[in-house]
């Protein structure tokens, strides 16, 4: 049944064997467009016997591994599947989530059922266990050569030290050596299932002939309960250490400001009203049309392509970075903090109509292509709200949420700063070219 | 309107074109423009310096607050100048993105945002001495921040060591060393001759009808102009001569490996050319999803961590990127080198080509609602002068034969190969 209406057009929802089911149908629309969603992610690390009450830890990592070897079935990886029907397929993890999204044209069921296949039918075995191991092993080798992601991690560990937020959703190469095919087994007895899984669909279809294609794709997959219980996730507050530094093997000095949240632990419409009200203070005081912007963009503190803010905004953590390539690390941690402190009730109030008609484009873009649509019905059901409440939060925003969160996020006392600074030799060598 | 919308060109002035797409399904409009001129040196680094400075405001709009203020005014449209390199061309790409009015209260949108395009490119104030100045160390660093991207990095030196001497080989962002000499003024005339002379080309998609926006655009886009466009040197694919190596050593764990090939294959505009052939060959060897490479090489043997192929159409080169271990290189060369000599024997799975039709097919008749892949489809259709939709050219497609590849795959022949490594 229709729960929603969003932009002129239906939003439908329905419970499918325990399995929470959003879809926007969109006749005549050639790209198709799913995303399924698992709730399990690197932080959740811990599991729970049901009779004893015993609680087992998980390595760090299991989560993506799991997510990897979904990909083997005993006839070769499934992506060679999909892509005999056209389709594309994609799997990521992150601190929270596993999420394999699927684009096609033609043949969406056929689709759908391979989607269901892929995360849900698992086959381990012994070998393919230690080849995988390597693969991430790898895969975290080649992370170190990505200094801007190293920076992001290091500067999580600067806000919240000990916490699994900090690691990399990979693991470590000792822990992936723990990671064997009974505890596979185990975690994906105890996430996969419909309960603590979202489906998300958009393009051109028959919203009751997919219902009943997923339910008898259920149907086919379903198990019994497993003897473990998975852990509920606990608020992650904040506790910032001023200042982190880095050498990485980087062209010029990277500069990343987190600020962690102290009003963590939101959901629902307060969740994304929260998020929003970041959006625009940020915005209002570092974005491209701010005092700030112009000023350092003109005296090269900052580059523009290379500078920005983002907002990680979830029911269980919230922080901000900002930040990019500088060449005077202190000057720009100390920029950044005099905008943020410079707004006051009357500079928000004079700007938010310009960020709210912006922030108001941006959300209409969000719900255009298939493959956006269903990241946005993903996002809401995982923030515990329907779509349409991104835009009832937009129209009731006013200054006071601005006011809020500048207080309770974006100030000092807030801050980990992260300064990565190249290092010794990487200057382009003389090539050393030859001939055969 | 049919659901994949309809396409239309017009010119409406010499070398200034309008490819309209009207399609239904969006909700908001956008707009490229993009004036191309041959790439050449040193020319190459006064194109990269005016794009920056066009970035830089209007005279309505003198500075960046005033420019960035006006569009997120425009309820946050999206606007962003590139310089890229298609083919041998040089393109400054302009893109700008607004909402359908339709989904608004308000009107004029659209007008509002064509009339700052026009301004961007013939009313440019940043090209005073001292924004130039400042957008050259700019440019210079982003030509630096390249580096920290490996795979990037690696992919634009074995082009570079590779087509030498061609315009192929050269970066669309210019080569700082020119970039001291360039004078603001000099660089202004430089500008606007281009404007005037340079093929322009504006493409619309939306929910926008021809009638509604040809007229906007003729009073906006029409200026003196040259009456003919300046055209790259013809070019005959090139013959690898002298297989080389180049290795450089860098701070990186992961190796990045390289390989440049020939293909001797064009891209034509009559219909005629073997590009279908070579575009099938690609996907089969290294493109998306479970290619030749990527089963035998990363699959069977674990020699890479991932590994693919992609063709420069316009170029006729085919490289092969994959990232592995430092002491694998030379396996890996022999190998990819053995795959190709498997294709060349004519070694062809009925099912492994089904498999690569199948993808075209899904790309190109997606390409309708994938507005960069169809406007960059539509550009490359506009530089060679063709006028092919992707629905005849997955019909060429669907014509190849084995015998087609077997002659795609004789005539790849491998020309540089460019290895990253650690200490």
């Amino acid at each position: 049944m229709i729960a929603d209406a969003l932009l002129g057009e239906g939003v439908y929802r329905s419970h499918l064997g325990g399995l929470d089911v959003w879809a926007v149908p969109r006749p005549g629309s050639r790209q198709k467009a799913a995303v399924l969603y698992i709730d399990y992610g690197s932080v959740d690390l811990h599991l729970r016997a049901r009779d004893s009450r015993q609680v087992q830890t998980t390595p760090a990592g299991t989560a993506h591994f799991l997510e990897h070897r979904l990909f083997a079935k005993p006839y070769g990886d499934i992506t060679e599947q999909i892509s005999r029907l056209g389709g594309d397929v994609n799997a990521s993890t992150s601190f929270t989530s596993t999420i394999f999204s699927l684009t096609c044209i033609e043949h969406f069921a056929d689709h759908l059922a391979l989607l269901f296949e892929l995360a849900l039918d698992l086959h381990v075995l012994p070998d393919g266990v230690a080849q995988e191991r390597e693969i991430i092993d790898h895969e975290l080798q080649i992370s170190c050569d990505d200094p801007e992601w190293i920076g992001f991690l290091h500067g999580l560990e600067g806000l919240y030290q000990n916490s699994p937020l900090a690691w990399d959703m990979a693991g470590t190469r000792e822990s992936i050596g723990q990671i064997d095919e009974d505890m596979l087994t185990r975690c994906h007895e105890v996430f996969y299932r419909p309960e603590y899984m979202g489906l998300y669909l958009c393009g051109d279809f028959d919203v009751e002939a997919t219902y009943a294609a997923v339910e008898s794709a259920l149907l086919k997959y379903s198990r019994p309960r497993s003897a473990w219980d998975r852990v509920e996730r606990p608020v992650v507050l904040p506790t910032p250490q001023p200042l982190g530094a880095l050498a990485l093997p980087v062209s010029r000095p990277y500069t990343l400001l987190f600020f962690g949240d102290d009003k963590a632990g939101q959901s629902g419409r307060d969740l994304l009203l929260r998020e929003l009200a970041l959006e625009l203070a940020l915005d209002i005081a570092l974005g491209p049309a701010s005092d700030f912007f112009a000023a350092h963009y003109e005296d090269g503190l900052i580059d523009g392509d290379a500078f920005g803010a983002e907002v990680y905004a979830e029911q269980t953590f919230c922080f901000c970075t900002v930040g990019g390539y500088t060449q005077q690390s202190d000057r720009l941690c100390e920029k950044i903090n005099a905008a943020l402190a410079s707004l006051d009730e009357r500079a928000v109030a004079a700007d938010l109509g310009r960020a709210k008609r912006k922030a108001y484009g941006l959300l209409l873009r969000a719900w255009e292509q298939a493959e956006e649509v269903v990241d946005m019905l993903c996002s809401a059901a995982v923030s515990g709200a329907a779509p349409s409440v991104y835009f009832d939060v937009h129209e009731q925003i006013a200054v006071g949420d601005i006011l809020d969160v500048l207080e309770s996020c974006l100030s000092p006392t807030h801050l980990s700063a992260m300064q990565c600074s190249p290092a010794s030799v990487l200057r382009p060598l003389v090539p050393t070219g030859r001939a055969e | 309107m049919h659901a994949a919308g309809e396409f239309t060109r017009v010119q409406f002035a010499d070398g200034v074109y309008l490819h309209l797409h009207s399609i239904g399904l969006y909700k908001t409009i956008r707009v490229d423009v993009c004036l191309s001129t041959p790439l050449c040196a040193p020319r190459h680094s006064l194109v990269a310096l005016s794009s920056r400075l066009l970035a830089r405001g209007t005279h309505k709009l003198p500075n960046v607050q005033s420019l960035n203020r006006f569009i997120d005014d425009l309820y946050g449209a999206h606007y962003s100048v590139q310089v890229d390199r298609l083919g041998e061309y040089q393109v400054i790409h302009l893109c700008l993105e607004v909402i359908d009015e339709n989904f608004l209260g308000e009107k004029g949108i659209l007008a509002r945002g064509l009339t700052f395009l026009r301004d961007v490119l013939r009313d440019g104030n940043g090209f005073q001495p001292d924004c130039l100045e400042r957008e050259k160390q700019r440019l210079a660093r982003q030509i630096a921040d390249g580096f920290n991207d490996k795979l990037g990095y690696a992919q634009r030196r074995c082009s570079e060591e590779m087509c030498r001497g061609e315009p192929t080989g050269l970066s669309p962002l210019g080569n700082p060393a020119d970039f001291a000499a360039v004078q603001a003024d000099e660089l202004w005339a430089f500008h606007r001759e281009r404007t005037a002379a340079d093929r322009l080309d504006i493409f619309v998609s939306g929910d926008v009808r021809l009638e509604q926006i040809h007229p906007l655009m003729e009073s906006l886009f029409t200026w003196k102009r040259a009456a003919n466009q300046p055209q790259p040197p013809p070019q005959r694919p090139r013959r690898a001569e002298l297989r080389r190596e180049v290795f450089e050593c860098q701070a990186v764990r992961e190796a990045k490996v390289v390989l440049g090939y020939r293909t001797q294959v064009a891209y034509g505009a009559d219909g005629t050319d073997d590009y279908p052939a070579l575009a099938l060959l690609n996907l089969m060897l290294g493109g998306d999803g479970p290619s030749r490479l990527f089963k035998h090489l990363r699959e069977e043997e674990g020699l890479c961590y991932y590994i693919s192929s992609h063709i420069e159409a316009l170029s006729g080169l085919l490289f092969v990127a994959a990232g592995i271990e430092a002491t694998a290189y030379p396996k890996v060369r022999d190998k990819v080198e053995q795959e190709l000599q498997t294709l060349r024997a004519g070694a062809f799975d009925c099912r492994e080509i089904e498999a690569a039709r199948y993808l075209v097919r899904a790309r190109l008749l997606g390409l309708a609602e994938d507005r960069e892949g169809f406007f960059r489809y539509q550009l490359r259709e506009g530089l060679i002068g063709g006028n092919q939709s992707p629905e005849t050219l997955w019909q060429r497609i669907e014509q190849v034969g084995v015998e087609d590849l077997t002659r795609m795959a004789g005539g790849i022949v491998a020309d540089t190969a460019f290895l990253l490594h650690g200490t």
